[in-house]
């Protein structure tokens, strides 16, 4: 609570009372988004445009980390998680004028239940126990049932966008602060604002403060940091460490460092029991000791000070410590120690000879070390770990792959032996995280789809997954979160090495800025960005 | 004019002689990462400086010049060969080899490559030694890139057909291979020299773009087109203009070559 | 051989590492019924013959299929890019012919004086470097994407024109107007230019099939939004229809340059 009142004079104080109102705000997508529609939203670039123009019933602020009343005034979590109640906003209308209700939420929920409907917000909504079952009360008041307890239920609907039953426009009406005005596919969107977006600047007037946001397609970097210091756009997302360091070489104030970022990378072997490997190469990769070895020879701090110029932060496990209330605060990095990562190989029958490691049945110690090619920052991250491992006589060869040949790779032929690779979480809470951890999933990179857990601490980890999805007490929760984080550590199925830092610009011409860990790192707070006094934003 | 083939001459040699000897004369290992002196300045240690992992930029510029400079013009000679052998032929040996090399050579233009290469890099083992990968992604570099100069090296052959000289080897009764290879080949060279010399920058820097793929040259070894990749970090290049050594080397060499084979292309 | 272009194209993207891969399967956010309604969804173009097949039945009816990577039918794909693909290639190849075909003019029409020569080195020069750097160059410097189109297509312009330039320069009744004291640009426009004029022409086919090539690279780099960059887009999603869709349009624009280029070359072998 006490963290909710901060936040809140903190956007408070990020918005004086004298702000500029009016003005386009430029910035670039990377891609040309696959969909408009919001419902069916899956990559950056179509979340951004969702996030720019839709509303949900809870929003999480980005800042406190805490679900907030969006167009839902207040909500009831009942019935240990298996229902919610919510009560909406007054007055509140989309973006052509028809007035939203609760037949809207309602509708909403109709169409995310179809089953051609296949995106991760209907996937997050739906159980294989049954299917949600919504009762409107009254214009302003609606109940939803789900056919089992769900954890974390209202964070859940901070993806959520509530589409309109009755407008004309379909799903192009909107509740967001910004409307899709304009659109050259390949090249541009040009966003008004809303002008019946509902929340309203401390002196009445209807927010957003901007009156466009101008979003360019552009694919390369180096021309986005080349326009972001001509003045061309005004903020980027996601910035590079080495764009970020020559960035506050000439522009000091533009980089924003929100520390580590909710994304890992990190490293794992194959343990697929079918996998097309030699018998030996699959005995080093499903023993515990030899991960352990391999990830107490690798210089976390190395990855950090030369692959990221010390823009990150070396990891202990899955949850990042931006993520305040999961972050189990037990785990620090495992520390490099190459003489006992020796020690640890020589008790299972590993031995040196001469400058190579030996395996008890006499290979030398060898493996292919996969990843996407193209990233620059994990090209040098192997090129680091092949150094690091060399120190203990383990022979690394790099693959970068593309990334269709990769993901075939590791889903379908598993004919590799270790990979490289980061993760995206866009949600703090673990449930996210349920398709890594649960034994059977087809995203349990290291040995997917298991008929049954292989091993009895993958057992243990489904067993706790499933007991915290299950349970509405977040203290429980954070209980068998912490175990599960303990054991991952332990056995070290993905090698953590680092969180990325959460790096963002902004030209000096806007005010209200307040980058976030989560997406979107730096619009979050779209509707209170404004331009600072004298500033041109055109 | 022969003054400047001498210097191209001095030019390739000492590009070239650095290069073979880099095994002896680079003053580190080209895999070799000083962790304490990450993308430093020239020193007296590093002349050119060291790469963003600490590697001796010298060393790396010498290690990859032995292997771009060695298999850039051995892919370009398989390029230019196959080009020559199936123009000509199209051109001298009648209709049917004219119209398979008409459809061959329009659909090794037109089709996407790229998945070929994918295919083969599939096919390759995942620990592949870096150089064999290398020799494989060239090799193919040059079986792929006969089409466009093949269609050149046919209309200068068909041009040809009527000349004077050619007539008159006719007249005394020479034919066949032996007409080809004596006659018809040297009056081609410089339009297959041309050929070579300007496809070897593009391989270079199509081995470079392969590495998109996985194929191509896999670190830690180094390529010319490897150090030029740095180039594409455009924004860098005023911070450090050392990471253009490897551009002027290659523009010296082109250079070089260029003089060199326009000065064959008038003797003969 | 227009099918059997686009029969050779799939048949490569098909068999390519990655085929039917959709980047959303790694996505953890998915459920697993969803992942494997994706694969499933992915996996329908697998049977080759059977795609080449509706693809071709479609093509009759002007339908190109759809993109499951971008999401959108193909016909309007193409539709919305073909335009600034032309865009970059039209301009690109005037600027490229008014440069070389000036710089081939001035040398014949004044021989001696150094012109040829130092379009001979400059020619040279851009020849030996790949359309990727100069697009790059042009990135760094922030000149006209249109220009690198023209730089690129220049030094072939430049060549073949000055060859043939230089043999009409020869030729006797270029040799008579200059004997009898017609120079300058009376003697390039009735004299020097009119013969070759056909010839020139077909050498815009080849320009044209050049330019076309160095659009994958140039609009990749330049974030044109053009044929080019959706070519590069497809690849890289081993999108089946939008890949064979513009093997069809690459080839038809392959032989038609190069149809018109065999002409040329017909053309020149005729006695002059």
């Amino acid at each position: 609570m006490r963290r909710l009142l901060v936040a809140a004079i903190a956007v408070w104080l990020s918005v004086p009372l004298g702000a500029q109102w009016g003005g386009t705000l430029r910035l670039c997508l990377r891609s040309e988004p696959k969909t408009l529609h919001p419902l069916e939203a899956a990559e950056e670039s179509s979340e951004t445009i969702r996030f720019l123009t839709s509303a949900a019933l809870i929003r999480l602020n980005r800042a406190s980390q805490q679900p907030e009343p969006d167009l839902a005034v207040s909500w009831k979590i009942t019935d240990a998680g298996r229902r919610i109640r919510f009560q909406l906003r007054e007055g509140v209308r989309f973006s052509d004028g028809t007035p939203f209700t609760a037949e809207d939420v309602a509708y909403t929920f109709d169409l995310l239940s179809a089953a051609s409907l296949r995106s991760p917000v209907a996937d997050s909504f739906r159980s294989p126990l049954g299917v949600l079952k919504t009762t409107v009360h009254s214009a302003l008041a609606i109940t939803i049932d789900f056919p089992a307890p769900v954890a974390g239920l209202d964070r859940r609907f901070d993806g959520l966008s509530i589409l309109s039953r009755r407008s004309p426009l379909k799903e192009k009406a909107v509740l967001g602060p910004f409307l899709i005005a304009q659109h050259q596919p390949g090249v541009y969107f040009h966003l008004d604002r809303n002008p019946h977006y509902w929340k309203t600047a401390p002196a009445g007037r209807r927010l957003p403060y901007l009156d466009a946001v101008r979003l360019e397609i552009q694919t390369n970097r180096d021309t986005e940091l080349l326009r972001l210091r001509r003045g061309e756009i005004h903020l980027i997302n996601k910035i590079e460490p080495e764009h970020f360091l020559r960035l506050k070489g000439d522009m000091p104030k533009a980089p924003y460092n929100a520390g580590p970022s909710l994304e890992p990378e990190m490293l794992w072997f194959n343990m697929v029991p079918t996998a097309p490997l030699p018998a030996h190469k699959k005995a080093w990769f499903t023993s515990r000791p030899f991960r352990n070895a391999v990830s107490g020879a690798i210089r976390r701090d190395d990855l950090v000070r030369i692959a990221f110029q010390l823009l990150a932060t070396p990891a202990a496990g899955p949850v990042s410590p931006a993520n305040r209330f999961w972050f189990n605060k037990d785990l620090s990095p495992r520390r490099h120690d190459p003489a006992g990562s020796l020690r640890l190989l020589a008790k299972v029958g590993f031995r040196k000879q001469g400058p190579r490691l030996v395996s008890p049945s006499g290979q030398p110690v060898e493996f292919t070390l996969i990843t996407n090619s193209g990233n620059k920052t994990r090209a040098r991250m192997a090129a680091l770990i092949q150094q690091d491992l060399a120190e203990i006589g383990i022979r690394v060869h790099l693959a970068p792959l593309d990334f269709p040949s990769l993901i075939e790779r590791i889903t379908r032929t598993f004919d590799y032996d270790a990979c490289l690779l980061g993760q995206t979480n866009l949600d703090l809470d673990p449930n996210s995280q349920m398709n890594v951890w649960l034994s059977s999933s087809p995203n349990h990179q290291w040995n997917p789809s298991q008929p049954a857990p292989a091993t009895a601490w993958e057992a243990e980890i489904d067993r706790l997954m499933r007991a915290q999805a299950a349970s509405a007490d977040p203290a429980e929760r954070k209980r068998h979160v912490d175990r599960v984080q303990k054991i991952v550590f332990d056995e070290e199925p993905f090698v953590y090495l680092l969180y990325k830092n959460s790096l963002a610009a902004s030209s000096g011409a806007l005010a209200g800025v307040q980058p976030a860990v989560m997406f979107p790192q730096v619009f979050w707070n779209i509707d209170r960005i404004h331009f600072a006094k004298g500033a041109a934003g055109n | 004019m022969s003054r400047a083939r001498m210097a191209a001459w001095i030019v390739l040699a000492l590009i070239l002689g650095p290069a073979l000897a880099a095994g002896w004369i680079a003053p580190a290992p080209y895999h070799r990462q000083f962790r304490e002196a990450i993308a430093a300045p020239p020193s007296a240690d590093h002349p050119l400086g060291t790469d963003e992992l600490g590697r001796d930029r010298l060393s790396r510029l010498l290690h990859a010049t032995r292997v771009s400079l060695l298999l850039a013009p051995a892919a370009a000679l398989l390029s230019t060969l196959l080009a020559a052998f199936a123009g000509a032929s199209a051109a001298w040996l009648g209709r049917f080899p004219a119209g398979a090399h008409q459809v061959s050579s329009d659909l090794l233009l037109c089709l996407p490559w790229m998945f070929l290469l994918l295919t083969v890099r599939a096919a390759l083992p995942l620990d592949v030694e870096p150089l064999a990968s290398l020799v494989i992604t060239f090799l193919l570099l040059g079986a792929l890139g006969w089409a466009g100069p093949s269609r050149v090296v046919r209309a200068a052959a068909a041009s040809l057909r009527n000349s004077d000289f050619l007539l008159l080897a006719r007249a005394q009764g020479v034919a066949g291979w032996r007409l080809l290879s004596r006659h018809l080949m040297p009056a081609l060279r410089p339009v297959l020299a041309a050929q070579f010399w300007t496809s070897i920058p593009l391989f270079i820097l199509a081995e470079a773009n392969l590495g998109i793929l996985g194929l191509g040259v896999v670190e830690p070894l180094p390529s010319w087109g490897g150090l030029l990749k740095e180039l594409e970090n455009y924004s860098a290049i005023a911070e450090n203009p050392f990471v253009l050594a490897p551009a002027a080397l290659l523009l010296a060499c082109v250079w070089a070559m260029h003089v060199l084979l326009a000065r064959k292309e008038r003797a003969a | 051989m227009l099918l059997l272009a686009g029969l050779l194209g799939a048949t490569l993207v098909r068999f390519a590492p990655g085929f039917a891969v959709d980047e959303r399967e790694l996505d953890t956010r998915l459920s697993e019924e969803t992942l494997n309604a994706v694969r499933a969804e992915r996996a329908a173009d697998a049977g080759l013959l059977a795609f080449y097949g509706n693809y071709l039945g479609g093509l009759a009816s002007g339908d190109l299929g759809f993109s499951r990577s971008l999401n959108r039918p193909v016909r309007e794909l193409l539709g919305e890019r073909l335009p600034a693909t032309l865009r970059l290639v039209a301009v690109g190849l005037l600027l490229g012919w008014m440069a070389g075909l000036g710089f081939a003019l001035s040398g014949a029409a004044f021989p001696g004086s150094g012109v040829s020569a130092g379009g001979a080195a400059v020619a040279g020069l851009i020849l030996s470097v790949p359309a990727a750097l100069v697009g790059l160059a042009f990135l760094h410097g922030g000149w006209p994407r249109e220009a690198a189109v023209g730089v690129v297509v220049f030094p072939r312009i430049y060549s073949y024109a000055s060859r043939l330039l230089q043999e009409t320069a020869t030729r006797p009744h270029v040799l008579l107007a200059r004997a009898k004291g017609v120079s300058g640009a009376a003697l390039l426009g009735r004299h020097l230019l009119r013969p070759p004029l056909g010839e020139l022409a077909a050498l815009g086919g080849v320009t044209v099939s050049i330019a076309w090539g160095a659009c994958i690279p140039l609009e990749v780099l330049c974030d044109v939004p053009g044929i080019g960059q959706l070519a590069w887009n497809a690849a890289l999603g081993r999108d089946l229809p939008v890949l064979v869709s513009l093997t069809l349009l690459t080839a038809l624009i392959t032989m038609s340059a190069n149809a018109l280029a065999d002409i040329a070359a017909a053309s020149l072998r005729r006695p002059g």
